[in-house]
Parts: C-alpha cells; sequence; structure tokens
C-alpha cells in the first residue's frame, strides 16, 4: 500500500469489500435527532457539572454550555415559582408498543413565555394520547395547590409545540426578563412530604426527554437519584411507567419485567397496563 | 471552545466510531452521550496537541474498549426494534440491504484483533491519516500502515469465507 492510499480507492468498482466499506462510511444513526441528543446532552451536562461547579471546581467549558447548565436552572426556578404559575397541569402519556412513547405536559399562563418554552418543551414527539381517566383534584393541603388534568391534548387551551420545534433552552431564557427576574430554586421539600407536584413533574418530564432522545442510561440514573421505587407520590404511577420503560430500552430485561409486574398489581386500572403488560409477558 | 459545535460536528463521527468498535446499535446512543460528557468534563485539560475529531475518537475508543468489556454487550433484546415510518417497498428494500452490508461489515470488524480494527476503522472508514492514528494509539507510523496491511488482508479472507458459507447454504438448500 502507498503511505496514505484509502483501500476504497485500490479496490474494484464491483467488489464486496468496496460495498461494505462505502455502507460503513454512510452509517449514521437512524431516527437520530441532533436538536434533541443536543438538549439531553445539555441537561446530562448540566447534572454532572453542578456539582463541580458549586464546589469551586469549574473548568474552562463553553460559553453555550455553561449558559444551558444555568438556563436549565433558571428555567426550573420559573417552573417552580408559584407567583409566576396561574394554571398548571400535569400529564404522562404512555404510547403503545415498542416506543411505549410518554410524554408529560405541563400547562402554564400563556403570558408567562419562559414558563410555556419549558413546559412545551417536556412535550414528547409522536406521543400517543393514552385517553386516561382524569385524576381527582388534589387535595386542599397541597402547597400549590394546582389541580391535575388529564393529559388529552384536546382539553389545553394553550399552544402546545412538539420537542422539535422547542427553542434551546438556554435560548428561551436567556432572551427572557422573566427569568432574569426569577427567584432562585425554591427551598427544598422536606424529605418525608416528598417532592412537589411541580418539581416532581419537571424531573420526570427530563427523564421523559433524555429516554426520547436515547440517553437512557441518564435517564436511569436521574430516576434512581430523584426517587425512591415504590414511594407514593402525586406521580407515581407515571414514574414507575417510564422506569419500566426506561428499563426496557436499556435491555435490563429481568428488571423492566419485575418492575412490569409490580406495576400492574400496584395500578391494575392504570392506562398504561396495556403497553406494561406486554413487557412483562416477555 | 463552543461545546455545541464541537457536538453538532462530530456527532456522526462518534457515533461510527462507537458503533463500528463493538458498541450496539442499542446502546451507540447512550455511548455517544457518554462521549461527550466526558470530553465536557475534560475540554480544560484539551491542549489542541491534536485535532478535536482526534481528541474525540480516543474518547470514544475507551468507551468501546469498556464497553465490549463489560456485560452490557451480552445485554438480552427484550424488544425488538422495527424499521419506523411508512416508506415505499422500493425503499424498504434498500434499508434492509443497508442493514445486511452493516451487519457483515461489523460481523468481519468483531473477528479482526482490536489493533487492527481501531486502524482499520480510522483509516479506512473515518478517513483518519496514519500520523493521527499513530498519535492517538501512541505507535510508530510503520505500525499503523503494518496493521492495517493486515487488517485489510483478514477483512478479504474473512469476507471470502462469509461468501463461501453463504453460497454453500444457498445450494443446500436448493432442491
Amino acid at each position: 500500500m502507498t503511505r496514505e492510499s484509502r483501500w476504497l480507492d485500490e479496490l474494484p468498482l464491483e467488489s464486496a469489500e468496496r460495498e461494505l466499506l462505502v455502507a460503513g462510511k454512510a452509517a449514521r444513526p437512524s431516527g437520530d435527532d441532533v436538536d434533541a441528543g443536543w438538549r439531553a446532552f445539555s441537561i446530562a451536562a448540566s447534572a454532572t457539572t453542578s456539582a463541580a461547579a458549586s464546589a469551586g471546581a469549574g473548568h474552562a467549558i463553553s460559553a453555550k454550555a455553561a449558559a444551558g447548565t444555568a438556563a436549565t436552572k433558571a428555567s426550573a426556578a420559573v417552573l417552580l415559582s408559584a407567583a409566576t404559575l396561574k394554571s398548571f397541569a400535569v400529564g404522562i402519556a404512555l404510547g403503545v408498543g415498542v416506543s411505549a412513547a410518554g410524554a408529560i405536559v405541563e400547562r402554564v399562563h400563556p403570558r408567562q413565555a419562559p414558563s410555556a418554552s419549558v413546559a412545551r418543551a417536556a412535550l414528547a414527539p409522536g406521543a400517543r394520547s393514552s385517553g386516561r381517566a382524569p385524576r381527582p383534584p388534589l387535595a386542599a393541603g397541597d402547597p400549590l395547590a394546582l389541580p391535575v388534568v388529564p393529559s388529552t391534548r384536546e382539553q389545553s387551551g394553550t399552544a402546545e409545540l412538539s420537542v422539535r420545534a422547542a427553542p434551546h433552552p438556554a435560548t428561551a431564557v436567556a432572551s427572557s426578563p422573566v427569568a432574569s427576574s426569577a427567584p432562585r430554586v425554591a427551598a427544598p421539600e422536606s424529605a418525608s412530604a416528598g417532592p412537589s407536584l411541580a418539581a416532581e413533574a419537571r424531573q420526570l418530564a427530563q427523564v421523559k426527554r433524555l429516554l426520547d432522545a436515547g440517553a437512557t442510561a441518564e435517564a436511569l440514573r436521574q430516576l434512581a437519584a430523584n426517587f425512591s421505587a415504590g414511594e407514593p407520590t402525586l406521580l407515581s404511577e407515571e414514574r414507575d411507567a417510564l422506569y419500566v420503560q426506561a428499563l426496557t430500552r436499556a435491555g435490563r430485561g429481568a428488571e423492566a419485567r419485575a418492575r412490569a409486574r409490580e406495576f400492574l398489581s400496584r395500578y391494575p386500572r392504570s392506562p398504561y397496563v396495556e403497553s406494561i403488560r406486554r413487557v412483562g409477558e416477555e | 471552545m463552543n461545546f455545541e459545535h464541537i457536538y453538532r460536528t462530530h456527532h456522526d463521527f462518534v457515533w461510527r466510531t462507537l458503533r463500528r468498535m463493538g458498541v450496539s446499535e442499542r446502546d451507540a446512543l447512550d455511548a455517544r452521550q457518554k462521549v461527550f460528557l466526558i470530553a465536557h468534563r475534560s475540554l480544560g485539560s484539551f491542549e489542541g496537541r491534536s485535532s478535536v475529531k482526534t481528541w474525540l475518537c480516543g474518547i470514544a475508543l475507551r468507551v468501546a474498549s469498556d464497553y465490549r468489556r463489560s456485560a452490557v454487550s451480552r445485554r438480552e433484546v427484550l424488544v425488538a426494534e422495527v424499521p419506523v415510518g411508512e416508506s415505499c417497498q422500493a425503499e424498504q428494500l434498500r434499508q434492509l440491504e443497508e442493514r445486511e452490508r452493516i451487519a457483515a461489515l461489523d460481523a468481519i470488524l468483531t473477528e479482526l484483533p482490536v489493533d487492527q480494527r481501531t486502524v482499520f476503522v480510522l483509516f479506512e472508514l473515518e478517513e483518519m491519516s496514519g500520523e493521527q492514528i499513530a498519535a492517538l494509539l501512541v505507535v510508530p507510523e510503520g505500525t499503523v500502515r503494518s496493521r492495517l496491511r493486515l487488517a485489510r488482508r483478514a477483512f478479504s479472507r474473512i469476507l471470502a469465507e462469509r461468501q463461501g458459507r453463504t453460497a454453500c447454504l444457498a445450494a443446500g438448500a436448493r432442491p
């Protein structure tokens, strides 16, 4: 071989080697969405670098990535601020079949652009409506006293965009005066009370986005970090369904099946029963 | 350095490198995420002595190596992946042939020794230079060339064996 000549340049046109090399060079991940991938990466990078940054161990990361980190935190602050929330609804719809896609819909007051963009970003593309039965309203003791309504999009009065159309969190929040003046992240909830509805919805939306972007490992890490399995919370049904979905995608079949069986016995009337049952029967 | 630009420029390259170095299709997106997270964390220590592509490649090779060593590569497949979309029959056929070629390529690459496979993938598929590969693997350029020569030979031999087996099976199946 000559010093830098590629095999492809030397192989006869009709050779099988050439065919395979050409296929290998052209290979791309199917269904890969670079925007969604970058968003998922920003979220994951934000999660992994925030601890180091707070310890003063931050290094020369890109301005864009840093902005993404700040934006995520600011988005959380906006979302968690009761002052900016006039109405709020949460729902998750798990799709049927292989993808078992889910969606978390966070509806916020239309005048609060940053919150709306964050909420829209939580919508999963292609997620099918589950047609689940309406949940009962929250108990009066809930600190936010926010109603929970089903996730069927027909009931939403606000425009809902797919995640593909959602702006990058950095640009969405950085351009907003509300974001810059938003209060810092709300005080942490007491451990016994569990996470608030808003916090839980936000965390689950993040998990869903990660799953949609193919970042299964990070989705599982966040589920494990933020939720105790089996702990009853406001959205534990959705959380547990996402867990099954994430384990399935991660190829952790035995765990997925065990969780699926647990899910079916705990939520026999869940709208996700059909898709979860398929996993349990594998 | 704008990390988003790095991500957008090299995400396909990183994915391909991971795939050709043995990361399964279902795990490749997660592995790619891992590569970029590692790169993001260590961006401060990137001295610019190599190109960003070479730097990412080094990380991807390590991630793929860890992957091959772990039990991850032997995971059971719980749900079969089916092609999505309503493409026409010709398009489906094209996609099927493409997948078969990729599967054959991966099967052959798997049979190559890792050092030959690495050089082959980076030189022939990713068009990195011998000098870049030598710097990345910390070996002389002569070693890169000899590994490449061996890899090409082995590639053709394994391919011929596979074709021979396929021909035998086809002949045996005839009435």
